[in-house]
């Protein structure tokens, strides 16, 4: 993949995450699910899934290879 | 009992800045980052520890006990996002250039970068006077958590001076190695009690479940985002954690990791332990409005503690509290740290006595501007009776404000001395004003649109930045040299 494909991957997968943050379809549901309300469920799932994009991140933006990584 | 267990626990802490006062080299680097040796696990520790305050505890589950779960939303996911992207993109180009200029401090970065000590100077004014809120709302925070856990036997004032005077003894003791270290165990302690404390409240409750449904009964609005919060607030929210990018206490301890690789566990592992604290923290505001119902503003700040007393008590108590405390210490301690790195840096080596300050003087300087800023702080924090939530987030904003000056330092060439001038003062002056219609209003908004301050703050503070560069003269190759690769 050239570099200015991958800026733009990356670029797209932010802003769609970004995006997943606002969980309309869930504002007005208060039901329970695995014991939690539904809404906060969904947002401890955005944590997890915010910790694996950070673990892609590092893979693709390899910010640690300037030599001070050594 | 109770206060024997926090009595206790205090104790361990100061012992933890008596060890790392034995391992002490005596040196300036050594007291003001920890002679850039910290691994990965501890950066994470105490880095998370640093940034989670009474906010995140007091903050959250009193914020929560008035607008519901949405408060998870709102805080703790943005900041699951943004807060790692800020240390991806910032934090290995921060550290290898503190490594390659000796940097301390933020100012010293910018007065480098951009040529000017005006810039320089400003930066420090604004720095701290951000960090000024940010460290009342700890200070609060304590008092209101030993008060309310002993049934109001212990003032406000003496439970945040037992805090202040801990934090000053070991900060003073052990510098930013001591800081890092007891970060590191306040951090793991008030995880594991907030999870133990959720545990032990619910089940007292009857469970989770009937705890929820209880909640349902008395206003089932609590359990979902629905129209207490939103969507203009709930994306403007989004740019408030990008206060981490120039939070001082933040900058500090980037500059100890022993290399750039020891980024790797803070990026991935924050957004998990952002869940772990907050939604306990959140669960707990939302079943205190319906236990402990009619706490009204800035009482519910109180809402955790109170629950905490009520179906705790003894020794539990103690150690639950000794949790909240943790949070409250881990942040005063490096703010401190960071406030008086900055005024011996920026202000005294800087304007006159650099040659004259050997390692000794350098570290009596940052002690005793330790002991003036949480003297201060501590005086403001028994004159205001504000929400905890309501204060971080003018704090955060004001930060978040200058991420455009961070991001232009690092990656942005063309930026100019004038650009990034005019982008501080532009912000600081909106701060200023918002805050001033704030505290007539407490529900204003700019415009009446519903957007955060925060967002409008950003955009000026970024527009400024970018017009004004673009019609000043371009900064000169040699300096650029020092930031850029070829």
């Amino acid at each position: 993949m050239s570099r200015r494909a991958r800026h733009i991957l990356i670029g797209v997968v932010l802003v769609v995450f970004f995006l997943l943050r606002d969980d309309f379809w869930l504002a007005d549901d208060p039901r329970l699910l695995l014991g939690l309300p539904v809404g906060l469920l969904y947002h401890a799932s955005y944590c997890l899934a915010a910790s694996a994009l950070m673990a892609w991140l590092i893979a693709v933006v390899r910010p640690f290879e300037n030599g001070a990584g050594k | 009992m109770t206060l024997a267990v926090i009595a206790l626990y205090l104790a361990v802490v100061l012992a933890i800045g008596w060890v790392a006062q034995r391992v002490f080299r005596g040196t300036g680097e050594d007291y003001f980052v920890a002679t850039r040796s910290i691994g990965s696990f501890v950066l994470l520790m105490s880095l998370f520890g640093t940034h989670m305050t009474a906010f995140a505890l007091l903050g959250a589950s009193g914020e929560a006990y008035h607008r519901g779960i949405g408060v998870f939303a709102l805080m703790a996911s943005s900041s699951a996002f943004i807060a790692p992207l800020a240390f991806l993109f910032l934090a290995p180009r921060i550290w290898e250039l503190g490594r390659r200029h000796g940097y301390r401090t933020q100012v010293q970065l910018f007065r480098d970068r951009w040529g000017s000590d005006g810039l320089g100077l400003l930066l420090f004014v604004v720095l701290i006077a951000l960090l000024v809120p940010y460290l009342v709302i700890g200070i609060k925070g304590g008092g209101i958590t030993l008060h309310e856990i002993t049934d109001g036997q212990v003032p406000i004032w003496v439970g945040s001076l037992a805090m202040c005077s801990v934090v000053l003894a070991y900060v003073l003791a052990g510098g930013l190695r001591g800081t890092a270290w007891a970060n590191t165990f306040q951090t793991l302690v008030f995880m594991i009690l907030g999870g133990v404390t959720f545990a032990v409240i619910t089940s007292k409750l009857g469970g989770l479940g009937a705890t929820l449904a209880r909640v349902a009964e008395v206003d089932v609005s609590l359990l979902m985002r629905g129209d207490r919060i939103g969507r203009a607030e709930l994306l403007s929210y989004a740019a408030i954690p990008l206060s981490v990018a120039m939070f001082p206490h933040i900058f500090m301890h980037w500059l100890t990791a022993r290399s750039t690789r020891a980024f790797r566990a803070p990026i991935v592992g924050y957004p998990l332990c952002m869940m772990v604290v907050w939604i306990p923290s959140v669960l707990l505001g939302v079943i205190g409005a319906a236990e402990i119902p009619g706490l009204q503003g800035p009482a519910a700040n109180s809402v955790l503690v109170r629950m905490i007393a009520q179906h705790a008590p003894g020794l539990l108590a103690g150690l639950l509290a000794a949790g909240v405390f943790a949070a409250v210490m881990s942040s005063l301690d490096s703010q401190a740290l960071a406030a008086s790195s900055m005024f011996t840096h920026d202000i005294v080596r800087h304007y006159g006595f650099d040659d004259r300050m050997d390692d000794r003087a350098q570290v009596l300087a940052g002690r005793l501007f330790v002991v003036a800023i949480l003297a201060i702080t501590f005086a403001i924090a028994l004159s205001t009776d504000r929400s905890i939530f309501k204060m971080g987030i003018w704090a955060f904003s004001g930060f978040s404000a200058l991420t455009p000056v961070v991001l232009a330092a690092l990656y942005w060439r063309r930026s100019t001395r004038a650009g990034a001038l005019a982008s501080v003062s532009v912000t600081s002056l909106l701060w200023l004003y918002f805050l001033s219609r704030a505290w007539e209003n407490p529900a204003y908004t700019p415009f009446g649109w519903g957007v955060q301050p925060v967002v409008v703050l950003l955009a000026a503070s970024a527009l400024a930045l970018v017009g004004v560069s673009l019609v000043t003269r371009a900064p000169q190759a040699d300096r650029l040299a020092r930031f850029f690769d070829a």
